[in-house]
């Protein structure tokens, strides 16, 4: 979309000159987002969580799962940052490896999303018919109706607890959000001129679908993706926090929490620090998704 | 003066941010009197708007008033607070916009969009207060009022949906109006019966009109005076009949030579237009505003303002009227082909 | 209007019936033994053939469909497996529990976010815009179970305002009641509110660009009369369907809230018959939140055309 657009437009910037207009439209897009001061924070933050969860054997100062009863719900101190919990495991260590549990999460279902989400949303869109309209419309519609943590809820205690049969949960319940929005992308695209072009060309349609129409979907999709993961990880802390999600004693901060909330009045460190990286993690990933909407699409706001 | 009833001194526009200030209307003045028409010519952007909205105390939220005054009855009312304002507006001196399409609240109806201005400044109730909004639907030329006051806009043609803006504008009997291209967006047809309704009102009510417009077959057919504007400035400033018979300003002359005219002789005549545009705002020329596209300018222009000539009630800014014109020595060395006016195969 | 409805009924009858049939499926076609799932690993065989021959797992599968949907028409939801009182009447009991706490959350929510929202887009760039987008931003990326926590250990723990959990029936003890339903009607209403705020925000900003919001100043109307009764009017018209579509994530808040605050409404119900296998319960439970959500957008829907007079209701597509 970004491209024919510059396409379109006289050359507004005189040293941009001799680029294709797709690395142009992502240059002036990515100059956008470098503007976006929250934006940047948000994903400097969000690079942070990544490296964090990749190096936790480096970083973590104790073993995450390793109990000392001889210091047990110890507040923070220099020993111990974030203080230890009711079997003494130090906090800090967890919250660390807890990163590894939510990014996994959410980046795996989203993934598991998107591998079943897009393919149906790009046919049913092209092709469209009755096959659309009645099974996959109808079939969105219904699953839309599910409060989407009930359905995740009631998908992981079907599959079983854990954190694999979580993740492909919420993947499951995220299917009908990129199924529509593939679909509307789609539709809007294949009216257009380069789509006509093609077709009268007698290229083929699937080379059409997957080398034309779906790179031009992309930028929105990628916007959706990174607020999904967002809306995934809290998803799998609140299974975690409900024992659904990742079992014990692997560190995850919504079972963490929900461990802690016990213990409230006299530790309430073991429930506070995992809660604070959530919603740090939470808000970093919404804010660079929102800045790469705005970097996106200039016209909204 | 005992005519007056708008009086416009030399009023300055600007839009202020931290970083810099634009002045788009310039030392403007100009006056309207009870019942008469004064059209404000000139091309979009240079400023025939925002003059209106100053008028309107409706400038938009960067912008002011920066030099001048306004008087209405003589009374100032460029300085007066919002509150003292919104008793002004709407009651004695109205608006019209130029887009009857979007100008009207789509969730409400017309009728309640006429009540709530009637409401708002006469001691009516609301049954009164109703019978008003259908006598100004009738008086407006919509037919059976008794239903259509219940209509909402979209309900309405462009044309209709003008009409209510004009029933809304008048329902207090205003004794200014001001309407800000008020046939632009409509057809032809509609065009001429929407000016023809302003004038049968204006009769009415004797109202004062300020009609702007960059039409001048709608000037020629409605003005009492007009003021010709580049921008931001005064150009032009005469009655119509001045005006249309002697055109003083290369900028006038060059607008009246854009009419296409049918009656002409010469079929094979060109179409005149006027080369290059107008100059941005945040780089105004020092001298006359209008030299780079002057076809006449010389020197002097380039580097000077022009003053106000004023010839028996005609006034112009432009060198060429001044003594200076002639004394100035080989006026038309910086002028490149470009500033002419030149003609283009239709 | 009338072919509207007709034809949007029709539509929702068809959600309702693939609603029933994924909640049906959810049990049944998964791949195991559904009363091994219900009983659990260490159930005798002898048990596990009763519980088959009581639910008529042993017929063919549409047959038990048809079976269930058929006594879900009749209003027989199965009964529960853990002490056999009809399941219906279980929802009966919990559902006036949570809508009253749908009720506090809502008007929380909207008594937040329709000045906040109106705030942040009427004074642009200030730092009342400011607050209104750190609260949408930070109010959508909080966990409802964080918040949760943190209100207890805020409100309960650290100042003893609120009691830190329970439920009480308003007329029983209405101030005690009150002050329960504090705390969880934050906690789930926040997020709706912060939704509500941005999308007001974002729409308040465009209708104040509008042309007829200008007519309306140049009739002399004062800037609160202005924002009120002609900016708000329209700028909710994209809220309300929003609004709708927030009810779903809402109900999967409650069950995250109703479990931290131990209140006894349909999300408890839910957490505790899947903790429990007590499958009819969460079945029951579950397909009266989809029916609800289906129904309040169907409302949606129609509010929406009553709100924006241009929407006509033709019947056109969905």
């Amino acid at each position: 979309m970004a491209t024919a657009k510059a396409n379109m437009e006289k050359n507004p910037y005189e040293n941009m000159k001799r680029l294709s207009p797709r690395k142009r439209a992502f240059k002036q897009m990515a100059g956008r987002f470098f503007q976006n001061k929250l934006a940047v924070i948000g994903g400097v933050f969000t690079i942070l969580l990544i490296c964090t969860a990749i190096l936790a054997p480096v970083l973590a100062p104790y073993d995450p799962v390793e109990q000392d009863y001889a210091k047990y719900l110890e507040s923070p101190s220099a020993e111990n940052w974030f203080g230890t919990d009711e079997i003494g495991r130090d906090i800090l260590s967890r919250v660390i490896y807890g990163a590894q549990v939510s990014i996994k999460a959410g980046i795996i279902s989203v993934g598991i999303a998107l591998a079943i989400g897009l393919p149906i949303g790009l046919f049913s869109g092209y092709y469209r018919g009755k096959l659309d309209e009645y099974v996959v419309m109808r079939l969105t519609d219904a699953i839309l109706a599910f409060p989407p943590l009930v359905l995740a809820l009631a998908l992981a205690a079907v599959l079983g607890a854990g954190l694999e049969n979580a993740m492909l949960a919420i993947g499951i319940v995220y299917v009908p959000t990129f199924v529509r929005l593939m679909r509307a992308e789609v539709l809007s695209q294949r009216e257009r001129e380069y789509v006509e072009a093609a077709k009268a060309s007698g290229i083929r349609d699937l080379k059409i679908i997957f080398l034309h129409i779906f790179p031009n979907c992309l930028g929105p999709i990628l916007v959706q993706a990174t607020l999904a993961i967002a809306g995934a990880i809290i998803a799998e802390a609140s299974l975690s926090y409900l024992g659904l999600g990742t079992q014990p004693p692997t560190p995850s901060w919504g079972s963490m929490l929900s461990m802690g909330q016990g213990y409230l009045a006299e530790a309430p460190w073991i429930a506070l620090f995992p809660g604070v990286f959530i919603f740090i993690t939470v808000l970093s990933i919404n804010l660079f998704g929102d800045g790469l909407r705005d970097a996106l699409d200039p016209k909204m706001k | 003066m005992d005519n007056g009833l708008l009086e416009v001194n030399n009023i300055q526009v600007s839009f202020e941010n931290k970083k810099s200030k634009l002045t788009i209307v310039d030392g403007l003045s100009f006056n309207v009197n009870k019942g008469e028409t004064l059209c404000v010519v000139g091309e979009s952007g240079c400023g025939k708007s925002l003059t209106s909205l100053s008028i309107m105390g409706l400038l938009p939220k960067t912008g002011k008033i920066s030099g001048g005054q306004i008087k209405f009855k003589n009374n100032i009312i460029s300085t007066k607070s919002e509150r003292e304002m919104s008793k002004i507006r709407g009651n004695q001196i109205s608006m019209i916009f130029q887009e009857p399409m979007t100008s009207l609240n789509p969730v409400l109806t017309i009728g309640k969009q006429i009540i709530e201005t009637v409401m708002l400044h006469e001691k009516l109730n609301k049954k009164e207060a109703r019978m008003r909004a259908i006598e100004m639907l009738r008086l407006v030329g919509i037919s059976s009022p008794e239903n259509r006051v219940d209509a909402y806009p979209h309900e309405l043609s462009g044309g209709m949906r003008q009409r209510v803006m004009i029933a809304i504008a008048l329902s207090c009997n205003p004794e200014l109006l001001i309407a800000d291209e008020p046939t632009t967006a409509l057809d032809v047809t509609i065009q001429a019966q929407i000016l023809e309704l302003m004038k049968e009102l204006q009769v009415k009510m004797d109202m004062g009109i300020i009609l702007i417009t960059h039409d001048l077959a709608v000037v020629s057919e409605v003005a009492d005076r007009i003021l010709v504007m580049y921008a931001g400035k005064m150009v032009e400033y005469t009655t119509r009949e001045k005006l249309f018979a002697n055109p003083l300003h290369p900028y006038t002359q060059g607008l009246l030579n854009c009419i296409p005219k049918l009656t002409d002789e010469d079929d094979g005549e060109d179409l005149y237009v006027i080369k290059g545009s107008v100059p941005s705002p945040d780089a105004m020329p020092a001298g006359c505003r209008f030299a780079d596209r002057c076809p006449i300018a010389r020197d002097l222009c380039v580097s000077n303002p022009p003053p106000i000539v004023n010839d028996d009630g005609h006034e112009v800014a432009c060198w060429r009227y001044t003594d200076k014109w002639d004394t100035e020595e080989g006026g038309l060395k910086n002028v490149s082909e470009s500033r002419r006016i030149e003609k283009v195969p239709s | 209007m009338a072919r509207f409805i007709v034809r949007r009924l029709g539509l929702m009858f068809v959600i309702l019936l693939l609603v029933s049939m994924i909640i049906f499926s959810l049990v049944h076609i998964t791949p195991g033994d559904p009363a091994l799932m219900m009983l659990g690993q260490e159930a005798t065989p002898e048990a596990l053939e009763a519980l088959r021959e009581r639910l008529g797992l042993n017929l063919p599968l549409y047959e038990q469909y048809l079976n269930w949907v058929g006594g879900v028409i009749q209003g027989d939801l199965g009964n529960s497996i853990k002490d056999n009182t009809p399941v219906l009447s279980i929802l009966l009991q919990k559902l006036p529990v949570t809508i009253q706490l749908t009720v506090f959350a809502f008007v929380i929510a909207l008594m937040i976010a329709i000045p906040a929202g109106i705030l942040s887009a009427t004074k642009k760039g200030t730092i009342w815009d400011y607050a209104g987008t750190s609260f949408a931003l930070s109010g959508v990326s909080i966990p409802p179970f964080f918040l949760g926590i943190l209100l207890i250990f805020i409100f309960s723990i650290t100042l003893g305002w609120l009691p830190p959990s329970g439920y009480v029936e308003p007329w029983v003890d209405l101030k005690q009641s009150i002050l329960l339903m504090i705390m969880p009607a934050i906690a789930i209403g926040i997020r709706l509110s912060a939704e509500i705020t941005r999308m007001l925000r974002s729409s308040m900003l465009e209708v104040l660009g509008a042309d007829y919001i200008r007519t309306a100043y140049s009739k002399g109307l004062l800037g609160k009369t202005v924002i009120v009764g002609h900016a708000l009017r329209n700028a909710l018209i994209p809220v309300v369907t929003i609004g709708g579509l927030q009810l779903a994530t809402f109900f999967g808040g409650a069950v995250i809230t109703e479990t931290i605050f131990a209140v006894p409404g349909l999300g408890r119900l839910v957490i505790d018959g899947i903790l429990t296998r007590d499958f009819p319960v969460v079945q029951g439970a579950v397909l009266l939140m989809a029916v609800v959500v289906v129904i309040v957008n169907f409302v949606v829907d129609i509010l929406y055309s009553i709100l924006d007079p241009r929407i006509k209701l033709t019947g056109g597509q969905s």
